[in-house]
């Protein structure tokens, strides 16, 4: 008789499972690789479970814990996003000739537990368990290049950072508790939504605070391209791919779930960090010189972009939104693949320079990332296109003309840094050899994937858009 | 009669092609692989001249509204759907697209040097979009093509474009693009108003809409099409993309691309907002004429070949909006024969500052002097486009600006005078750019040396003088194929 207990078995399933090829990496060192094919099997068993027993929409532990199947289908594909991380990471292992770190990867799959806490939590208390899990390990990770300065660097302002926009949302909580008496969203939104309470709107103001800043929209981006720049490039992988999507979905229930049509939040705040991102996003951009943090600013931008979506305020504008973002993720990733294919240990501080005449040595690398930037530039018919032309869509529908207007003249902006890899690969001579990476089985896998899905998106786009 | 669906055949078989030789012939460095795409990049495009032939030979002229019509829904939430048909309107330009890329590709056999397969790859995916902006029939599928069309001219002026191809690339694409913008804006608010991307149904549907709307709708694509045309004050994008570009990459440049513009405005532009084209009509006349005039003049100072033509362009493009905006018949007609005109004529031009470029390795026309000697077929061909492209009557260039300048006339003499005057201007950088190029005395030695026209050359340039002297005889051929829609 599991009882309740029957809502949290993914997340006891990933924990115990995590925990155990920890232990026993402990134990047999010389067998690491076999250790992480077996979670990496594990996890997809896992993932497996999630699609297949599909729950009706249930609530548990004293009404603070919820799944449905919506929630299961993003839990599952969180989990296959921080699969694709792993393995990213385990290959970049493999071409540097270095024995993979399990405690990395735990760190990955406690994050990515409290991910699935937070999406799944329908009270403040758990949803900021899942929220410090998640960040704690991100903070970790961040940092795992100990011998690194940059990324020391980058794990020490994450943290500090974190934890202050930690303490400021805890005390959002006590306002919100404060004056509504009580943890539980459904209450708090009951009570915002009658009285308008000013404690309650800056509770719900500094827990959204906390929200954006996981997010890394404007105006608390600040974080992200220190961040990105210094941090190993698998996490960097993760953070922009696995935890972005998580942390969306966590932004989306704070909205439905609890601000509800309180407009000053879920539509006014929300628009004016859509804003401040994407001129943030697009304009930083420009002169950037490293990848990483130019996929920093990307991000930046198209946070912007989904912010938009959301401050439609409907649930096409939300849908639009997520689809958006799980578009750019995947494209992200395959990204990220490809500049690990191609600089190997080097990739962490791979700058536009290194990838200049590429395309000469490496053409399906070359015409892989072209591939990906003309689809984050929103050219039809790749997938970026139809995520952006569905935002902008629902955006005239609802009568944003301005906020339409301003996100396809960023995206012109956004079309020059893009272009500007395209050109680096294409356009320059190369003047020094490039060091020989064999062809890696693993991340030949995620590219593929990642560019099939940009590619043909538009033959299966109809079952998507709706 | 075959059942097949040509017009798709005509589309899908580049694109067929390029997947071909991106997948299945390895980039290894050996001549062989090298032929072997190109066999494959000329078969492709044959068989799609064949095709469009095929379109062009069956085409009824006697029958009002599309023919090939082709219908399939794709995604119905956006309104997307696979929509393609051809009128005589676009007809000829999909029959003229698929012409000048087979010269193109014939053009380039012994002239690229570096990456020969990927440079037929976009030829290739230029052809299969450029036909397909000719023949949607979807407004948001147009949007598609027309914006991709971006990816391959951006990758053929940047990659094997001369000295300061990147910024030009650079500067082809944002200006571009931050056009398209526009339009994308405009259809998606055209979409939430009317619920439909079907072009017939829009025709109907949009002039509905209050004149204010359609004014704003009319400036947002107004921009995206005038900055493709390209008119000015939007067209300081051309004379870099032009001169950068490899000789191929002009020709569809110039050819094609600067038509889809052209081609934007009657079937996009006119039908569905009228009232705001009428409103808008004298700017867009008195733009033309300053195109016209100012084209002229900026080419008569220019010491490179490249740059006097791609200017020269922008006055001869001048008297396509001229004649389109005039709204009379005899101005649209002879827009549309300008357009078809200007596609074969400037081409030619292109392909003849190649050649001469290939031989003597500059494009400035002072180092140039008494080809004429050395060539007399070069030279005799390129007499006979250069007096087409002043416009001399028998020539096509004849047909389209007298009937574009009398319906300018028509609706303003002023106007009509004006762009009469620019006639004069162009024949005066044309003839200077003849005289010191190909008569006079042999300035250089190694000009005296050159060898006169390579097959591969001949097989490139002949066509197409054939036929501007064809159409230039009896333009009553392709006067015909348009005049059923134009009349609409």
């Amino acid at each position: 008789m599991l009882g309740q207990f029957n809502l949290i078995l993914p997340e006891i399933a990933l924990t115990v499972v995590t925990l155990f090829a920890q232990v026993v990496a402990v134990f047999y060192r010389s067998s690491l690789r076999f250790i992480t094919l077996a979670l990496i099997v594990a996890l997809i068993g896992i993932i497996t479970g999630l699609l297949y027993f599909v729950p009706q929409t249930e609530i548990g532990f004293s009404s603070s814990f919820e799944v449905s199947s919506t929630i299961h289908l993003f839990k599952a594909l969180i989990l296959g996003l921080t699969i694709m991380s792993i393995v990213l990471y385990k290959e970049l292992r493999k071409i540097s000739n270095k024995p993979i770190k399990m405690e990395f990867v735990t760190l990955m799959l406690l994050s990515t537990l409290g991910v699935f806490i937070s999406i799944s939590a329908r009270d403040f208390i758990l949803l900021f368990c899942g929220l410090e899990l998640q960040a704690l390990a991100g903070y970790a990770m961040a940092a795992f290049n100990v011998n690194e300065v940059k990324s020391s660097e980058a794990g020490l302002k994450y943290f500090v950072l974190g934890a202050l926009i930690s303490c400021l949302m805890l005390l959002g909580l006590s306002f919100l508790y404060g004056f509504s008496g009580s943890m539980y969203f459904a209450d708090i939104k009951t009570v915002l939504n009658e009285t308008f309470h000013m404690g309650l709107v800056i509770g719900a103001i500094l827990v959204l605070a906390a929200i954006l800043f996981k997010l890394s929209a404007a105006p608390l981006h600040i974080w992200t391209p220190d961040v990105y720049e210094g941090a190993p490039i698998a996490a960097v992988t993760y953070f922009s791919v696995a935890q972005k999507i998580g942390v969306l979905v966590v932004l989306v229930n704070f909205i439905t779930l609890v601000v509800g049509d309180y407009v000053r939040i879920s539509v006014d705040l929300i628009k004016i960090a859509a804003v401040l991102s994407i001129l943030i996003g697009s304009l930083g951009a420009i002169m950037q010189f490293s990848l990483k943090r130019l996929m920093a600013y990307s991000t930046i931008l198209n946070v912007g972009y989904v912010l938009i979506a959301i401050s439609l305020h409907s649930d096409n504008g939300l849908y639009a939104a997520l689809l958006y973002m799980f578009i750019y993720v995947i494209g992200t990733i395959g990204f990220f693949a490809c500049l690990i294919a191609l600089f190997g240990p080097k990739a962490d501080t791979a700058s536009f320079a290194d990838l200049r005449g590429i395309a000469e040595q490496k053409k399906a690398i070359g015409l892989a990332i072209s591939i990906i930037m003309f689809s984050m530039i929103g050219l039809p018919p790749l997938a970026g296109f139809f995520g952006k032309y569905y935002i902008f869509y629902n955006a005239i529908l609802q009568g944003e003309i301005f906020l339409a207007l301003l996100g396809v003249l960023t995206s012109v902006v956004a079309a020059f840094y893009y272009l500007k890899v395209i050109k680096y690969m294409y356009f320059m001579e190369r003047t020094e050899e490039l060091t020989n990476i064999k062809t890696n089985r693993g991340l030949l896998m995620i590219s593929v994937f990642s560019i099939g899905f940009t590619l043909f998106f538009f033959i299966f786009a109809s079952s998507y858009l709706i | 009669m075959l059942d097949l669906p040509v017009l798709s055949i005509s589309i899908l078989l580049p694109l067929a092609s390029a997947l071909y030789i991106t997948v299945f012939i390895s980039h290894s460095k050996s001549l062989r692989k090298q032929v072997y795409a190109m066999y494959v990049a000329v078969l492709s495009s044959v068989l799609t001249l064949i095709a469009t032939s095929y379109l062009l030979f069956s085409f009824d002229t006697k029958v009002e509204g599309f023919q090939f019509v082709e219908k399939y829904s794709w995604i119905k939430a956006i309104g997307l759907e696979y929509f393609i048909g051809v009128d005589g309107l676009s007809l000829l330009f999909v029959f003229l697209t698929a012409l000048l890329t087979l010269i193109c590709v014939v053009a380039s056999i012994f002239t690229i040097k570096k990456r020969i397969k990927e440079y037929l790859l976009c030829f290739l995916l230029l052809e299969s979009f450029c036909i397909g902006t000719f023949s949607s029939l979807n407004l948001l599928l147009f949007y598609g093509f027309f914006e991709v069309i971006l990816i391959p001219m951006y990758i053929i002026i940047g990659v094997w474009g001369g000295e300061n191809r990147v910024y030009a690339a650079m500067k082809f694409f944002l200006y571009t693009f931050f056009g398209s913008v526009f339009l994308l804006l405009a259809i998606i608010y055209i979409y939430s108003q009317t619920g439909t991307f079907n072009m017939m149904e829009l025709n109907i549907k949009l002039p509905e809409l209050s004149l204010e709307v359609q004014k704003i709708l009319w400036i947002g694509m107004f921009i995206s099409f005038a900055i493709k045309v390209p008119m000015p004050p939007f067209h300081t994008w051309l004379p870099d993309a032009h001169v950068q570009a490899p000789t191929a990459g002009s020709v569809m440049l110039a050819g094609i691309l600067l038509k889809i513009g052209g081609y934007a405005f009657i079937r996009v532009l006119l039908p569905m907002l009228p009232e705001a084209s009428l409103a808008f009509a004298q700017y867009v006349l008195w733009l033309s004429a300053f195109a016209i005039v100012y084209g002229s003049l900026v080419a008569l100072a220019q010491t490179d070949m490249k740059k006097m033509i791609a200017y020269s362009s922008v006055a001869h493009m001048g008297y396509v909006t001229g004649g389109i905006f005039s709204f009379t018949e005899k101005g649209l007609a002879g827009a549309v024969f300008q357009m078809i005109s200007h596609g074969l004529v400037s081409s030619a031009l292109f392909l003849f500052v190649g050649m001469l470029y290939e031989r003597h390795h500059t494009k400035e026309i002072g180092k140039y002097g008494g080809v004429a000697s050395s060539m007399p077929l070069l030279s005799s061909l390129f007499m006979i486009t250069m007096l087409a492209s002043v416009g001399l009557p028998g020539l096509s260039g004849f047909v389209g600006e007298f009937l574009s300048i009398v319906g300018m006339y028509e609706i303003s003499p002023i106007i009509g005078v004006i762009a009469a005057f620019g006639v004069v201007l162009g024949a005066t950088y044309m003839l200077k750019l003849y005289k010191q190029v190909i008569f006079g005395e042999v300035k250089d030695p190694v000009i005296a040396g050159f060898n006169d026209l390579h097959l591969y050359e001949k097989l490139a340039i002949i066509p197409l003088v054939v036929l501007i002297i064809y159409i230039g005889i009896l333009p009553d051929g392709v006067l015909r194929i348009v005049s059923i829609p134009l009349t609409n």
